[in-house]
């Protein structure tokens, strides 16, 4: 048997032992509280079974496990329907591979470890007047001694209720071109001068927050990367790992979209009382989207063999991007739109689940936050444009600097 | 082959194109009544190109189809005229799969070694390539072999041919034969098509007579047998558009990047931007696709599953001959009038990607197909 056969045994043996298979009619209609809670609990037997951090150097308590060992795991993960984890979504993928590659050993030391042990961190980058153009971001950080005082506002800040830390992007020299006046911070969120709203989304959870700052200290010794390199810090953030957890997303696609899509539809008939699989117009819709779901596998599964040999995703990362997630909108709107009137009752949603609540209208509806989270597609297309093919930049109006 | 082995046979391949079957050559040969460069063709037999696939008892090479995939990608690439596809890809592949080993042993070596040209004709009037829809039809005859009748339509490369794959359907079944093209009660009318870089005919049988010898499937397994070997026309279409839609792409990215309008490159707009970016996804979507369409009908490898099978090639020959007409069509919108003219290159790719949409079986019908095999099987209406 080879590793990787071993590891998916095994893996597939810990989800069947450890998932609770009624967990979504669990979870279903659960409030916030119960939310993180289970989320908590979730991440500690992820933890427990040293599938928390699996790709993190030995050195701060990872498994350093390989690109296609992750592969397996997320696979089966997803195979046995495991929740998502969302709550350590940023400290994980985000903020540790920024420390890892630009902070200090002494930063390293005071934040990776708090890190896995499952300390939860929010992402303090968005603002009102900053999204797209992420360059403009406007929250101001002034020098004063050994600290830095902030002063500004951040949006779409997930978990910032529970986050003990931010990973937050202030500007600070407001003279220079937008993009080199920005450094990178660690702030701890029971600062005080913190203040956080929640938002409540559109289909009613209360996913992100507004996060308010309030002349709020941050010692200089949290500022990560040199002071106004921070640009550069949050772009090594894309890290590879981040690639892999896509494959997981991928066969989740196939499992809770795809097939769960043609178990539903046996039972959905047309307005002529003959049963949705038996439409001609159906089946063909149908066959083509089984096809693309296995496209959208086999192009993943290509990018993480070019991580392996070439070590990076490069632009090709935004093309998934755009695929994956127009693929699931597709997905989402052709079964929510044959599924009809009973597709529009509400239900209660369920956390933990990501897109796949199994109620199609609803997650349409939330797809949208794949194509607009995460670089909304339309700059994913300017890079493919740009980076790929090498077209020209749009110009900007007179008087905006890069 | 390995990864950079495969790399060198394109790279040779796109360059023995290029100095043998440049764009120049492409366009006088469109004139041409036969619409075929049998130089060129020698010259591709040498370099070893129609056998790579096949068994090395039939003096092929025995390596993957991959290998053969990346020929027949360039040579969409290209839009080169010729047999390679017809004869050396699909209608061998017919008799490498066939049982009847004696007509194997008897046609691929000289499929190989080009002195013959082989085709097969299989599609009925709508031009469509499923049992039921097949063109010629057979009854028994005397000798124990078949009677055929019929005519089938759009014979790739039929006017130079010397043998014909013939499928053919019968109230007992599908079965498939060898026929000399010069048999009697065979002939063979020429058909335009908007592609002029390839070339197709309609091919009658009129009560052409088939020793038991000459039979490659029998009812018990012709019908099995088709489905193959329209799975490896389908792969070959779905890499020719593949060809095409990589270099589409290229051109227009180049071009756009050189036009200039309002002072700026159109490229620079997103209107145009954003348009080639999402061929940059088709193309890269595609790719994946048909590498595992190739790997799905590989002579050489275990054989998948029927319906792993088809998932694959079906699937390839919808989303990436969809994607080429896609892409060329993105193409001429963004060369604007130049690309309204015969003098410029687009229409080449475009009506040729066009074509393969159609051969070997439409977008539609292979969407049905995937279907056909991961939905329960409650149709009571049918596409086709």
């Amino acid at each position: 048997m080879s590793e990787f056969e071993r590891l998916r045994g095994e893996v597939r043996e810990w989800c069947t032992a450890t998932i609770p298979t009624d967990w979504r009619e669990q979870q279903r209609g659960a409030d916030h509280h119960q939310y993180i809670e289970f989320q908590r609990w979730w991440r500690d037997q992820l933890s427990a079974a040293g599938y928390f951090i699996p790709h993190w150097p030995r050195k701060w308590g990872g498994d350093e496990m390989s690109l296609p060992e992750q592969v397996v795991l997320y696979e089966e993960l997803s195979r046995g329907d495991a929740p998502r984890l969302g709550i350590t979504q940023v400290s994980v993928f985000n903020a540790a591979p920024a420390i890892m590659h630009a902070g200090t050993d002494e930063q390293k030391q005071r934040y990776l470890p708090a890190i896995a042990g499952g300390q939860i961190w929010c992402q303090g980058f968005s603002e009102p007047n900053a999204g797209s153009d992420l360059g403009g971001l406007q929250t101001r950080a002034v020098r004063d001694g050994d600290h830095y005082v902030v002063n500004g506002q951040k949006i779409w800040t997930s978990m910032a209720r529970e986050a003990e830390q931010c990973i937050l992007l202030a500007r600070t020299d407001p003279e220079a071109p937008k993009t080199k006046g920005i450094s990178f911070f660690v702030m701890d969120m029971r600062s005080p001068g913190v203040e956080v709203r929640p938002i409540k989304n559109l289909v009613g959870d209360s996913e992100f927050c507004e996060t308010f700052m309030d002349d709020v200290l941050i010692p200089s010794e949290n500022l990560i990367g040199p002071e106004n390199g921070g640009w550069n810090v949050s772009q090594a953030t894309l890290g590879s790992e981040r690639a892999v957890a896509l494959i997981g997303l991928a066969e989740l696609l196939r499992r809770n979209g795809r097939d769960f899509l043609i178990d539903a539809a046996t039972e959905w008939t047309m307005p002529d009382g003959t049963p949705a699989l038996a439409d001609s117009g159906v089946r063909e819709a149908i066959g083509g989207l089984y096809g693309e779901v296995e496209i959208l596998r086999l192009v993943l599964t290509r990018m993480v063999t070019n991580l392996l040999h070439h070590g990076g995703a490069g632009p090709e990362a935004s093309v998934v991007k755009i695929y994956y997630t127009e693929l699931l909108q597709r997905l989402m709107k052709f079964a929510s739109e044959l599924h009809g009137p009973p597709g529009q009752i509400l239900r209660a949603g369920v956390p933990s689940s990501g897109w796949e609540t199994h109620d199609f209208a609803r997650d349409f509806i939330h797809s949208y936050s794949w194509t607009i989270g995460g670089g909304t597609n339309e700059i994913m297309r300017n890079i493919v444009g740009e980076q790929v093919l090498g077209l020209d930049r749009e110009p900007r109006p007179a008087g905006v600097r890069p | 082959m390995s990864a950079a082995e495969r790399t060198e046979l394109q790279q040779t391949a796109r360059r023995v194109l290029a100095e043998r079957a440049p764009m120049g050559r492409v366009r006088e040969l469109l004139d041409d009544s036969l619409g075929h460069d049998p130089m060129l063709f020698a010259n591709l037999v040498e370099l070893g190109w129609t056998g790579m696939h096949l068994p090395e008892s039939a003096g092929g090479s025995g390596v993957a189809f991959a290998d053969t995939a990346v020929v027949i990608s360039e040579l969409g690439r290209a839009v080169t005229a010729g047999p390679l596809v017809s004869s050396a890809v699909i209608a061998a592949g017919a008799l490498a799969l066939s049982s009847n080993t004696e007509q194997t042993a008897l046609l691929l070596p000289v499929i190989v070694d080009g002195s013959t040209i082989a085709t097969v004709a299989l599609a009925g009037q709508g031009g469509h390539c499923s049992a039921a829809a097949l063109g010629p039809t057979w009854r028994s005859s005397a000798g124990g072999g078949v009677v055929i009748d019929g005519e089938a339509t759009f014979v790739l490369d039929a006017a130079i041919a010397d043998v014909l794959v013939v499928f053919a359907r019968g109230e007992a079944g599908v079965v498939a034969a060898v026929v000399d093209r010069a048999h009697p009660g065979v002939s063979v009318i020429p058909t335009t098509t908007l592609d002029q870089t390839r070339r197709a005919a309609s091919v009658h049988f009129d009560a052409v007579e088939v020793s038991a010898s000459s039979m490659l499937a029998e009812p018990h397994d012709g019908e099995a047998l088709l489905a193959s070997v329209v799975d490896i026309g389908a792969t070959a279409m779905a890499l020719d558009s593949f060809g095409i839609a990589e270099i589409v792409v290229e051109r227009t990215a180049d071009y756009v990047k050189q036009r200039f309008q309002f002072g700026r490159s159109i490229g620079s707009f997103q209107a145009i931007k954003h348009r080639l970016a999402d061929d940059v996804l088709l193309v890269e979507t595609s790719r994946v696709a048909v590498d595992n369409a190739a790997a799905a009908v590989d002579l050489a490898a275990d054989p998948l599953s029927t319906r792993d099978r088809v998932i694959a090639v079906a699937t390839a020959k919808a989303y990436v001959c969809d994607a080429a007409v896609t892409i060329c069509g993105d193409s001429l919108q963004s060369h604007g009038g130049i690309g309204f003219t015969w003098e410029h290159d687009t229409h080449l790719y475009f009506k040729r990607a066009m074509l393969n949409q159609a051969l070997f079986g439409t977008s539609r019908w292979h969407r049905h197909r995937v279907a056909d095999e991961v939905l329960p099987l409650v149709r009571t209406s049918s596409t086709v």
